[in-house]
């Protein structure tokens, strides 16, 4: 059965508010169920968790907030409005998180860091390509796919397959030349690594915005709205400020630190349910040296509602869905007909971003945005060389007829 | 935009369906029914920082 939304035209409320009554309730049905059932099978901070992710799957999908399109924006046309969202997002996360990791704050939390070596090189690059591939980042395809997006479902699938692979290849490429994790914290003390953090910001704030007026002509802003809709509208139908959204996405990881002891993260979860479906199938999963080490080992034999990267993966493409039925914007933006050489750059940017999201420690959620909330030197090195893989997927889009 | 409403549908309950074989074959499942089982909820602090950082 294929439903023609809005095939007639509304009346009364349904004129001031086109919701999307199906998909509402089938997300709100589903939201609630899982709620339930994390609240009655493992702990508080789990469920609670789940609903903030919901939150932050909203905020995604009515405010756009992601890497993928702002880093094309920003190489073809000098447009550097995601740029500062981000820039945003990663100097609040600085500013507002660290002091938790660090200790600073004692919560008991532990930092997201890893080795600087030819892992963390190879893999951010890596999934800097497959981004412009595959349509979007970690957190950007779990909200555009909460949100209707067939090509995403795609894209999301392999990048599940490519997380595996790279898990069970993880420490073969952590074998190789690197020099251990900085967390600037420890060498420099909190206030100095939080300064230290913001004054990058502050430079790469300064530089986008002068590239954007040499390639522009002026600094278009962008980062909050200029509307007249009354707020309570704005709130359901979107869409939201990209600051806001940044302010929702640093407390949501914040409370993800205090509540789980850990930063958010996003590939850990595509990896988890790759090994979980290949154990499934016969594959000896369980012996390989990445599945053995602990965490990597517990979470293989224990539920994914245990797991706190995954029930907020599933938490945002909940939020996302229950979003876009809301706004009556569910599955808006699929063609008519998916182009079979759109749908192959979808299957390996999928498993570029899988591979080397698990061999570069991490997406755009977990390497970069919670790698400076730690004030780990690897989120920055991990920025520069995805940046530059980004930079020739770009190039390389137009091979399988997408636009740039 | 057309979607159809039984896919929708069907990808739920297919979610669904997975993540509750899952939790039915774990560890923390076999705990909840006094059946033993290693439940990553009794070791949060060895596993804490685990994720999407290096393994420890």
């Amino acid at each position: 059965m294929t439903t023609q939304v809005n095939a007639k035209p509304p009346s009364g409320l349904a004129k001031v508010w086109p919701i999307d009554g199906f998909v509402t309730f089938w997300a709100l049905a589903i939201v609630a169920l899982l709620t339930l059932i994390i609240a009655l099978e493992t702990a508080t901070f789990l469920w609670v968790l789940f609903l903030v992710a919901c939150v932050m799957g909203v905020a995604m999908f009515h405010s756009g907030l992601g890497f993928t399109g702002a880093w094309r924006n920003f190489v073809l046309t000098g447009k550097a409005t995601g740029m500062r969202a981000q820039l945003l997002l990663l100097g609040l996360a600085a500013l507002i998180i660290v002091p938790f990791v660090s200790g600073a704050v004692d919560v008991g939390a532990a930092p997201t860091t890893a080795p600087l070596g030819i892992s963390l090189l190879v893999g951010a690059f890596i999934f800097g390509f497959g981004m412009q591939l595959g349509g979007a980042c970690g957190s950007g395809t779990l909200f555009t796919l909460g949100s209707g997006n067939q090509r995403m479902l795609v894209t999301f699938v392999f990048f599940i397959v490519g997380a595996f692979i790279g898990s069970m290849q993880q420490m073969w490429w952590l074998a190789l030349p690197s020099i251990p994790a900085v967390l600037l914290y420890e060498s420099l003390g909190t206030v100095l690594a939080i300064a230290l953090q913001l004054a990058f910001v502050a430079a790469l704030w300064w530089w986008f915005g002068r590239r954007e007026t040499r390639l522009m002509g002026k600094q278009a802003n962008g980062l909050l709205l200029n509307s007249q809709e009354p707020l309570s509208k704005r709130l359901l139908l979107g869409p939201w400020a990209l600051a806001a959204a940044a302010v929702i996405l640093v407390l949501g990881n914040l409370l993800t630190v205090i509540l789980s002891g850990s930063p958010w993260g996003i590939t850990f979860a595509y990896a988890l349910w790759g090994a979980k479906v290949a154990q499934f199938v016969g594959v000896d999963v369980a012996s390989n040296a990445f599945w053995i080490t602990d965490f990597a080992a517990l979470s293989l034999q224990d539920s994914v509602l245990v797991n706190v990267n995954s029930v907020m993966a599933m938490g945002i493409i909940l939020g996302a869905m229950l979003a876009a039925g809301l706004a009556n914007r569910f599955a808006a933006a699929n063609p008519a007909k998916l182009p079979w050489r759109s749908l192959l750059a979808a299957v390996i940017g999928g498993l570029l971003m899988g591979y080397g999201g698990r061999i570069g420690f991490g997406c755009n959620i977990g390497a970069l945005f919670s790698g400076v909330a730690s004030a780990s030197l690897h989120a920055w090195v991990w920025f520069a060389l995805a940046f530059a893989g980004s930079y020739v997927g770009i190039k390389v889009r137009p091979w399988f007829g997408l636009a740039n | 935009m057309t979607y159809s409403k039984w896919a929708v549908v069907l990808a739920s309950v297919l979610f669904f369906s997975l993540v509750m074989a899952d939790h039915f074959s774990s560890e923390t499942f076999a705990y909840n029914a006094g059946k033993g089982g290693d439940t990553i909820l009794l070791r949060l602090d060895d596993v804490s920082g685990g994720g999407c950082g290096a393994p420890s």
